[in-house]
């Protein structure tokens, strides 16, 4: 099976981890969000290209940005968004994931925006299912949806995905329980980019090899040499929770100040997922011309239109008529 | 059906220098006479053309689910399973609910599991509650009859305990086995650890949780003396402690899962719950020395580890669904594709380049070397098995007729409705399988004809 996981039964499609899209569908999404783009520049802010659609948000964990980012992404197409409000304690109480999934279902859903504190609940979604499963940050496994809006930053600050191919990219923080490290890794890779990824050892996978990536444990080693520093949102809880670096050791370590900006390459750009810990990851104010944090903002939500448009309205030309079609 | 004459005959029968072309009669519930071509006027003939007869195999660990949890398995769904997988024993492992920590319990669940059409013994856990913490009465449980103690589920953390385990196991004469993980090692972790489970961003668990534990053991079974068994060996280097130590004199023996011989973690990367196991499947290449290891003769035998949960502990997030595979009844097929994969080894081709076996081969369609490796997985589901048991069986005259017969180069497609489990848990489903379980007999008794029970 190529490209987005299909449901077999249902032939709908999911975008829950990096390698369901192959490269042609990656291109045609940063066509499509580009597209947006120019639409946002004009008059057409809205359309109704999703009309008859229902998307459903499905936080198991709290993020209001990112779900957010999802419902003006589906509105702005015309969808209808409904937000199941469930809380991390159905989770901890054992309720069922597919009985809550079965809910979704009935109520009419095409699609579903999942955003789970377990690896790979979108993707069971997906199969026990026949919903469209959105993966909106799952665990320590993956969060799609922000690598691609990263892209598609990186494509338009760069000059095209054609660009990209020379560039280096260290991604800073804490890798090992990083879903977006783990996307973009698997995103960047294929388009060109050396992704070094950057933290103290315990905060560091055990293979980074398998990310395709190389590692370092010394930001200021790979600083000069990058074009893209990409800092991570540190969890305080998680360093105060037991880790070996405390706040302290790893913002004298790692946190982009003064003195390591001034050592990063001319032309060299930021990018952070948000929300930034200010003093944290980043103590410094950056020039608009070097820094893609709001443009990141603003991406994320066309490239989430560009996703709902390649899985709802494809589907319904082709996917939809496949429907009943058994096999791949 | 007394007086009733049976005569095997065509097939390749397990002995243990190889596989040979031998007839077997049965009368009764004995075997009366294994040879080269048996006399068969008057007897009922099975013919076993294309076909090797085994011994019945005996599987060291089982979890019956008894007591406890009925919705995943119930005694006769796991005795029709053991069957039709051409079991003839299984051992069940203590880690029900309650726990086999008691005299009383242990003996209660052993009445119980007397009424099984197939013949099921009882384990009793090394700790009470398998906390780890205090052991059982040994010396009561082993005046009541039993023979074999395991907290498996959970090793023996406490190096403490299992230093006086062993010692009871010197005193008592009888078998303590390990399921060796390192609590502090596998804390948190759902799979094993490697290039898998970092692009899942699942907690992993190194195969040294399992190795180191079973250094531990040996310097421990060095010390106290007793018979350690270890089960479900999954880690490279527990295989080569376990040979040093049987090299040198030390009572020791291991098994091995079909699941550990056939798959590998990168199953794992659609989050299936079918394949959360423990031990967790390693790498390819883990796997795959695992596999040559086996051929090799390093394990005593195959155990299933068979492990059915209800649907609905598995239809959960992956790092929060149980772990475990069902297996009994498809111990042999997965087993025999495993063993039928790598290809030959120079010393294999060199071994078996005679006519005879060439001939032998010949008759049901395997290689010289594939028939040497038939042999070994027979071995190791059959007698080898029960010498873990204690126990001592064969195809010879004056043995208890319980035999099984297998078309090693008949195909079949795994399919959770050809299980007889209440659960479904099976980590073959779709995936064609090697040689099938075709006839079987009990006790004299012919109990499986045509891959279906009759009784
Ligand atoms: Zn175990």
């Amino acid at each position: 099976m190529t490209g987005f996981f299909s449901n077999p039964v249902s032939g709908r499609r999911s975008l829950t981890q990096i390698s369901d899209l192959s490269d042609s569908e990656v291109v045609d999404l940063l066509g499509r969000a580009e597209i947006y783009r120019k639409q946002e520049l004009g008059t057409r802010r809205f359309s109704d290209e999703l009309k008859d659609f229902v998307v459903a948000t499905l936080f198991f964990e709290g993020s209001t940005r990112t779900r957010l980012s999802f419902t003006l992404a589906a509105e702005r197409l015309g969808a209808r968004v409904i937000d199941l409000a469930v809380s991390a304690s159905s989770v901890s109480k054992g309720e069922s994931l597919k009985d809550t999934c079965d809910t979704v279902s009935a109520l009419g859903a095409d699609a579903v925006v999942v955003r789970h504190p377990n690896e790979g609940a979108p993707l069971q979604i997906a199969s026990w299912t026949s919903l469209a499963v959105v993966n909106a940050g799952d665990g320590c496994h993956e969060h799609p949806t922000q690598a691609l809006g990263d892209l598609f930053s990186l494509s338009s600050a760069f000059g095209g995905v054609g660009n990209l191919a020379t560039k280096k990219i260290a991604i800073v923080g804490d890798i090992l329980h990083s879903r977006v490290a783990r996307s973009l890794s698997a995103l960047l890779g294929r388009f060109g980019v050396k992704v070094v990824l950057v933290g103290p050892p315990d905060m560091m996978v055990d293979r980074p090899s398998a990310l395709g990536a190389e590692f370092s444990y010394d930001l200021d080693e790979v600083i000069g040499e990058v074009d893209v520093l990409y800092l991570l949102r540190i969890q305080r809880e998680r360093i105060q929770g037991g880790y070996h670096s405390s706040i302290d050791s790893y913002t004298r370590r790692f946190q982009l100040d003064q003195k390591r900006y001034l050592k990063m390459a001319p032309k060299s750009i930021v990018m952070h997922p948000g929300p930034v810990n200010r003093g944290v990851e980043l103590a410094v104010k950056l020039p608009e011309e070097r820094s893609l944090i709001s443009e990141q903002v603003r991406n994320g939500v066309l490239m989430r239109m560009a996703v709902f448009s390649k899985i709802l309205a494809t589907a319904s030309d082709d996917g939809r008529s496949q429907r009943g079609i058994t096999g791949d | 059906m007394s007086g009733e004459k049976v005569v095997v005959k065509g097939g390749l029968v397990l002995k243990p220098a190889g596989l040979f072309a031998l007839d077997i009669a049965i009368e009764g519930e004995v075997i009366t006479e294994v040879s080269p071509a048996i006399d068969a006027f008057g007897s009922r003939v099975i013919d076993a053309t294309g076909c090797v007869v085994s011994t019945s195999f005996y599987d060291t660990h089982t979890h019956s689910r008894y007591p406890g949890d009925s919705e995943a398995e119930t005694i006769d769904t796991l005795s029709e399973q053991g069957l039709l997988g051409g079991y003839q024993y299984l051992l069940a492992m203590a880690n029900t609910e309650p726990t086999i920590d008691s005299v009383s319990i242990w003996k209660a669940v052993r009445e119980e599991l007397r009424k099984a059409p197939i013949e099921v013994d009882q384990a009793a856990s090394i700790t009470l509650g398998r906390k780890g913490e205090r052991l059982v009465d040994f010396v009561s449980l082993v005046q009541a009859g039993a023979s074999f103690f395991t907290d498996d589920g959970t090793g023996v953390g406490s190096t403490k305990i299992m230093y006086e385990a062993l010692k009871m196991s010197e005193l008592l004469g009888v078998t303590v086995a390990q399921h060796a993980q390192d609590p502090y090692l596998f804390e948190g972790a759902s799979m094993n650890l490697g290039a898998t489970s970092v692009r899942l961003g699942l907690i992993g668990e190194p195969e040294a949780s399992e190795s180191s534990m079973v250094a531990r053991d040996i310097e421990l079974l060095k010390a106290t003396g007793g018979r350690l068994h270890v089960l479900h060996v999954s880690a490279r280097e527990s295989i080569n402690l376990i040979r040093m130590a049987r090299n040198e004199g030390l009572r020791i023996s291991a098994e091995v899962t079909p699941h550990h011989l056939l798959l590998d973690d990168s199953l794992l990367c659609n989050f299936d719950t079918s394949f959360k196991v423990n031990p967790p499947l390693r790498s390819k290449s883990t796997q795959m020395a695992i596999v040559a290891s086996a051929i090799r003769g390093d394990f005593d035998a195959i155990a299933t580890d068979h492990a059915p949960h209800p649907y609905h502990s598995k239809q959960r997030p992956f790092s929060q669904a149980s772990f475990g595979m069902i297996g009994l009844q498809s111990a042999f097929s997965a087993s025999w594709t495993a063993f039928s994969e790598p290809p030959a080894s120079p010393t294999e081709t060199a071994i078996a380049t005679d006519h005879w076996s060439h001939r032998v081969a010949d008759r049901i369609g395997l290689e010289p070397y594939e028939l040497q490796r038939l042999h070994r997985l027979l071995e190791m589901m059959g007698p080898g098995a029960a010498r873990v048991v204690g126990r001592r069986i064969g195809i010879e005259p004056d043995m208890q007729a319980s035999i099984v017969i297998c078309d090693p180069t008949a195909q079949s497609v795994g399919k959770i409705e050809d299980i007889a489990s209440n659960s479904t848990n099976f980590p073959y489903e779709g995936r064609t399988l090697r040689g099938k379980v075709v006839a079987g007999f009990v006790r004299g008794k012919e109990i499986l004809k045509e891959g279906k029970l009759w009784f």
